[in-house]
């Protein structure tokens, strides 16, 4: 696992999101745009951390529950989240994937995420986890999502 | 040069390629095919008509000229002969040179289009003598101009012009107009002599057999013209696009589109805040807009699409030239299904096709003696057949060929450095070797062959699509490249139905029947549901509910419909709650961006720009079998 203290200290910035009170950060370079979440369909059969998918610029995208795929939160538990950040794959634009979330709070720079204290993180899916004061926030390793769409366990 | 000239003369080069590569279209086929009569001849004269008109303004008289030359041809042979084509073709192939500007020495230029002139001179001189009558037995139209002029005699047999105009009203709406000017003064009028001729527009998908067949019993006392005003609609959407739109102009497009629709929703949230006279009018307005913008969102999703054939279209001029080239007679039977398929897999085909042909005429097909002394036709026969099955396109590109020589793989892979002692090549093997980059068992390179990158391309491009290729060869026998292509989208008509407030789409290729649900036809048999069909039959009823993970429910066995699908190699029921409309809609696969899920083939866009899951039948009653629920 990568540390937070190693993240590239380029001009890149980070956005944090917020899901069911959960702080993950999101290279906005990967970040293709943030839509009103609406017309999803579920797709029968699949797993739980799975919303469905949306048709968003002609293409069909997966919606990723990404606090039920890192099992912050129980399969069961009815999420809320409005809005929708469209994702694209770092080394490929043409693939994409989408995230529900509640809200999007601030942007950060990798430098100020490097100087806050790792903590332990152990989902595939993560980079690292830094605390910022008593909240937690979760780094997002954006190519694993994708993996996990084409590959992962229903 | 302006910019805005340098744009309208990039423009007329484009629509002119587009209008030549119609033209030899029409040419490669007219002496073929008897489908393809006087209309047209009629489209290609209007086409080179218009050609020459925009090259005249944009003073490329060589091509002015040529058009003119092929009109005076098509207008006087009806029946055009091998070497007309060929000098036609000639003629096409100079006009492309033209418009490339690859002849930059105007004297050169002048010479060729000399030559071309004359070439096509002489052969329309020989066949001066052997005009033949215009064939219009096969014309078609939708609006039809009839020029009706009754001999004065017309009446002497007590034929009635007014019973024929209103028969022609069987057909269609018509519109008549009655010319007096034959009338004479009121003293020499004779009751029995017919003074009027009638000019009638009939609106009509009709053949012109059909038209003329009324004048039968009058045609030895009348003239009679029937012309074609307007093709019918299925010739007329067939005809190209002139406008072209790039893959980001259409994505654009769409995100304008996406956008709208988002702000119409939020706009109807402000409504409201409005009073009720405001709130029933701002949502009125609301309302037709979100129609304007699903409209467009629809046209935007089906410009995407371009018919499979598209990719084709070259081959058969291509097929043609390499036939005289190489002096190796072939026939190419093509049998493409009549799909439209995503542009970018049209585009990237056309590259991979070329070679493959290019490879059948070089190492594939053998030379006419060759084919003699093993017994084969000396016409090579090359078949390429092209249809979708599930999410793949296929593509089968087959000659009866020499097949591939393992002999002669074997020692150029050696020359290459491959460690192949002793080791007899399998079909894998020699499909590893001969799509390897610069491979080539060409002894020289030459125009078609030889340099050892056709192959390679063929599959780097159907590897950059997502799709792979296969080929098997038999010694002597020919061989057969089979293309995979992943297919992510497609036209398919689909009948709706709902399931518990959600909206499903089922291929119509596989509805059998529905029908109202009644108790009578459901029957419990070894701890499972069936239903009787019409000829009593007993077919599993399957729960589409539990596929949909949608809670149980305590149904009435009188609500609610049934609908019979067949699959491969079954037939089985399905209760739905309602049946809604039957419809051609857009089919987007899951893939590339989710991977594959089980019974469903993948996602149908509706017409209102929400989406709906598009079941699979066959794999929906697999797995439901597999997991016990039949």
């Amino acid at each position: 696992m990568k540390s937070a203290a190693n993240l590239p200290l380029e001009n890149d910035l980070y956005q944090l999101i917020v899901i069911n009170d959960q702080q993950y950060a999101l290279p906005v370079h990967c970040i293709t745009t943030v839509l009103a979440l609406e017309n999803i369909l579920r797709l029968p059969g699949t797993a739980s951390w799975l919303s469905g998918v949306v048709h968003v610029r002609n293409a069909i995208v997966p919606v990723i529950n990404i606090n039920k795929l890192i099992e912050v939160d129980d399969p069961a538990y009815q999420s809320n989240c409005q809005l929708l950040v469209l994702l694209h794959h770092p080394l490929d634009s043409q693939r994409l994937l989408g995230i529900s979330v509640t809200d999007l709070t601030i942007l950060m720079y990798p430098s100020e995420l490097a100087e806050m204290a790792s903590s332990s993180s152990t989902h595939q899916c993560l980079i690292d986890s830094v605390n910022d004061d008593s909240q937690q926030i979760h780094l997002l390793d954006i190519a694993n999502l994708f993996e996990q769409l084409l590959q992962g366990q229903n | 040069m302006h910019p805005l000239l340098s744009s309208a003369t990039a423009a007329f080069h484009e629509e002119a390629l587009e209008t030549l590569n119609q033209i030899e279209d029409w040419l490669l086929t007219s002496l073929d095919s008897s489908s393809k009569g006087d209309a047209h001849r009629q489209d290609t004269l209007r086409l080179l008509h218009s050609l020459k008109g925009t090259a005249a303004s944009f003073e490329n008289e060589a091509i002015a000229k040529v058009c003119h030359a092929i009109e005076n041809i098509l207008t006087e042979n009806r029946q055009l002969s091998s070497h007309d084509r060929d000098g036609l073709l000639v003629a096409i192939d100079f006009c492309r040179k033209c418009l490339s500007g690859s002849e930059s020495d105007p004297a050169l230029q002048d010479e060729k289009l000399a030559n071309c002139l004359a070439g096509m001179n002489r052969r329309d001189k020989q066949n001066k003598n052997n005009r033949k009558p215009p064939i219009v037995s096969e014309m078609n139209g939708s609006v039809w101009q009839i020029d009706f002029v009754p001999y004065p005699q017309f009446f002497e047999n007590g034929h009635d012009p007014l019973r024929i105009i209103k028969s022609l009203r069987q057909f269609g709406p018509v519109k008549v107009s009655v010319f007096t000017d034959k009338l004479p003064d009121f003293a020499d009028f004779d009751l029995y002599k017919c003074y009027l001729r009638w000019q009638i527009t009939l609106t009509a998908e009709v053949s012109y057999q059909k038209i003329i067949s009324l004048f039968d019993w009058v045609k030895h006392v009348c003239d009679v013209t029937v012309e074609v005003l307007a093709l019918p609609q299925s010739k007329r959407v067939n005809e190209p696009n002139r406008y072209k739109m790039s893959e980001a102009n259409l994505q654009a497009l769409l995100t304008v589109s996406h956008t709208l629709q988002s702000q119409l929703k939020q706009t109807y949230a402000l409504t409201n805040q409005l009073n009720q006279t405001d709130k029933i009018r701002l949502t009125r307005r609301n309302q037709a807009m979100k129609h304007q913008q699903q409209l467009l969102q629809q046209q935007l999703l089906h410009i995407s699409m371009r018919p499979l054939a598209d990719a084709f279209a070259r081959l058969p001029r291509m097929a043609f030239d390499l036939a005289n080239k190489t002096d190796k007679p072939i026939q190419l039977n093509m049998d493409i299904a009549p799909i439209e398929v995503d542009s970018m897999i049209v585009n990237s085909l056309m590259d991979p096709l070329t070679h493959l042909l290019r490879n059948t005429f070089a190492h594939g097909i053998e030379p006419t003696e060759l084919r003699q002394q093993s017994g084969k036709p000396v016409q090579g026969q090359i078949h390429i057949i092209a249809e979708q099955v599930d999410e793949q396109l296929i593509i089968r590109f087959s000659d009866d060929g020499a097949g591939l020589s393992e002999e002669k793989i074997l020692a150029k892979a050696k020359q290459l450095g491959g460690n192949l002692q002793g080791i007899t090549l399998d079909q894998q093997r020699l499909s590893d070797w001969v799509f390897r980059p610069g491979f080539s068992t060409a002894v020289t390179a030459d125009a078609i062959s030889g340099r050892g990158i056709g192959l390679d391309v063929v599959k780097q491009h159907i590897t950059d699509m997502g799709g792979r290729i296969e080929l098997i060869s038999s010694n002597g026998r020919g061989c057969c490249f089979t293309l995979y292509i992943p297919v992510h989208q497609a036209l398919m008509d689909v009948q709706l139905i709902h399931v518990d407030q959600q909206t499903l789409a089922l291929p119509l290729i596989n509805v059998l029947d529905s029908y109202a649900a009644e108790s009578s036809r459901l029957v419990w048999h070894r701890g499972k549901k069936w239903f009787i069909t019409d000829d009593n039959r007993q077919v599993p009823l399957i729960d589409i509910r539990q596929f949909l993970q949608l809670p149980v429910r305590e149904t009435d066995e009188q609500s609610g419909f049934i609908v019979l699908l067949n699959t491969e190699n079954s037939v089985f029921a399905m209760k739905v709650d309602s049946l809604a409309e039957q419809a051609q809609l857009l089919i987007k696969s899951l893939l590339p961006h989710y991977r594959h899920v089980n019974g469903v083939k993948g996602v149908a866009i509706l017409n209102e720009g929400n989406i709906a899951l598009l079941i699979d039948p066959g794999k929906l009653l697999m797995s439901l079998t597999i997991s016990g629920e039949q």
